[in-house]
């Protein structure tokens, strides 16, 4: 098939900004912990957006669609809107090319993956900058003695509740390990494990943990 | 089961236990955004695919799904499709939140039975509105489904949900290899009881029995119902022969001593019932009417063997 001139993905629209951080809060009830919460698992899960839509665009157009369409939609909830608004632009090119049976050329595909790169490039430099803004100051330098981690088996009664919504599938588990968190210093460490499983919202994983943890706390009674 | 006596604004207050919700998406960050939005006023749930929200719905049906569309796997569309074509799930409102602006995905979703279709990123104010005018109309619409199983006089389950429970629990015992019992009882000598009170203290008698009943089933999935006239069924899923005669000697003993006075009986002083006990044990019975007909011939004995007494058995092996 002979190649095509690759369309130009980059919107022209002078008022779309790399990132409406204000506007995104809005929608978050203006909490300045969520968004940050989220802005970083954002930042997280741009970073190897390009390199990634890239390997899919080789293999499997459909896969490369349902990528983009999730960061277009992630992206609006994080007010990174033009990087929005290129995951659409290549959305919608995708979806024309599927329509029509064909697939995306060498020049399509380069001009895709820099197009993204350019944009999520954009987006990580605003997000930065916004994060370090938000982000509450630093604690005084000389921070008071932290007090001795409690025993692992005073966290067992909070660790069997977490278990149990673990089990559940029930949300509610975020805020009872922030809790369990806030509750133990000393223990970041131990915790760490159902810390990762929840970020990811793997349940079964922090289930697996929790209960390695109890068992642990058992061992050491 | 809903209480019917609870208003629905009712049920969207936290003190009758918080509505629950089911977020389903693939990404960690929406599902922690419908969390803040949702946390103070529902229980939330998740699950992040397809296959783990049809198996969460299965186990423990919500009263309303946010569904994204785009998902690896089963995608929105198939897991709305298959939870619309399930009797126990196809009551259940799904709101697509969906990052799709085509108007004709928005009515592709609401043509598989979704009631909204929602455009990320959400507004919470909106999506919070949302959500509770769907609950509202699911918690009416399930009234409205249970005010048609009950019976009118007693407000225990009617003759139809009977037909329609017994027969479930018969191939859920199947499958499960449980036993099943059933209970069939008769108010002894109601007719004489009707002319020699009258009919409106018949009524009245009826319903302190159908309400004495119904409380003395403590498990939630033990069924009452008014089989017809002054005869009641009680279904005892997975519960055994043995386990169902005390709550048949504790039922008759309890009607015996609401202490209802019946001057025509020849039982008693008082209102008596007789009781027919049948109890299915694993791969006994080839037809759910062979465990009503053998509950009915033993009531049929207790009524003819001096009343205000249970008489038991159990089912024969399947042929």
């Amino acid at each position: 098939m002979p190649s095509r001139a690759a369309p130009n993905l980059w919107s022209s629209d002078p008022a779309l900004k790399d990132l409406d951080a204000a506007g995104a809060m809005a929608l978050l009830d203006d909490s300045v912990e969520l968004y940050l919460d989220i802005a970083a698992a954002f930042q997280q899960e741009i970073s190897d957006l390009p390199a990634r839509v890239s390997a899919l665009l080789k293999t499997n157009l459909a896969d490369a669609t349902r990528a983009l369409h999730t960061i277009k939609g992630l992206s609006l909830t994080v007010g990174a809107n033009r990087l929005s608004d290129v995951c659409r632009q290549c959305e919608l090119t995708l979806k024309g090319l599927m329509q029509q049976g064909q697939t995306a050329d060498a020049a399509l595909q380069q001009s895709i993956e820099e197009t993204l790169a350019r944009a999520v490039a954009l987006t990580q430099q605003a997000l930065d900058r916004t994060l370090i803004e938000l982000a509450s100051p630093e604690p005084p330098v000389t921070a008071p003695q932290a007090a001795p981690a409690a025993p692992l088996e005073t966290l067992v009664p909070d660790l069997r509740l977490l278990h149990k919504l673990l089990t559940q599938s029930d949300l509610q588990a975020l805020d009872v390990f922030n809790a369990l968190s806030a509750r133990n210093t000393g223990h970041e460490q131990t915790l760490l494990g159902i810390e990762q499983a929840l970020k990811a919202f793997d349940f079964g994983k922090a289930v697996v943990q929790c209960d390695e943890l109890i068992r642990r706390a058992g061992t050491t009674h | 089961m809903i209480d019917l006596e609870t208003p629905v604004a009712e049920l969207l207050d936290s003190t009758h236990g918080k509505p629950k919700l089911l977020v389903v998406d693939d990404q960690p960050i929406n599902i922690q955004v419908m969390y803040r939005c949702f946390a103070g006023d529902y229980q939330v749930f998740m699950a992040t695919n397809g296959e783990q929200a049809l198996s969460f719905c299965a186990s423990n049906p919500p009263d309303l799904i946010l569904l994204d569309v785009v998902m690896p796997g089963l995608d929105g569309f198939e897991v709305c499709k298959r939870l619309k074509t399930n009797d126990a799930t196809s009551h259940i409102p799904v709101i697509f939140v969906t990052a799709h602006t085509d108007p004709a995905q928005e009515t592709h979703g609401l043509n598989l039975g979704a009631v909204d279709f929602i455009a990320k990123p959400v507004n919470p104010d909106v999506v919070r509105a949302r959500v509770k005018t769907h609950l509202t109309l699911k918690f009416q619409s399930d009234l409205l489904r249970q005010l048609v199983f009950l019976d009118g006089l007693t407000s225990v389950f009617n003759r139809r949900y009977f037909d329609q429970q017994i027969a479930t629990e018969w191939a859920r015992a199947g499958r499960s290899n449980e036993p099943l019992s059933l209970i069939l009882l008769d108010v002894d000598f109601f007719k004489l009881y009707n002319d020699r009170y009258g009919h409106q203290a018949g009524d009245d008698a009826l319903r302190l029995v159908a309400s004495t009943l119904k409380n003395s089933l403590r498990r939630p999935a033990d069924l009452v119902a008014r089989f017809g006239g002054e005869e009641f069924a009680c279904i005892l899923p997975e519960t055994s022969h043995d386990d169902a005669m005390v709550i048949a000697y504790d039922l008759e003993r309890k009607i015996r001593e609401l202490g209802i006075p019946h001057q025509s009986s020849t039982v008693d002083s008082m209102i008596t019932i007789s009781v027919g006990l049948a109890t299915r044990i694993a791969s006994s019975g080839n037809d759910v009417n062979e465990l009503i007909g053998l509950a009915d011939n033993l009531l049929y004995k207790a009524k003819h063997t001096g009343r205000g007494r249970v008489c038991s058995g159990v089912l024969g092996p399947a042929t």
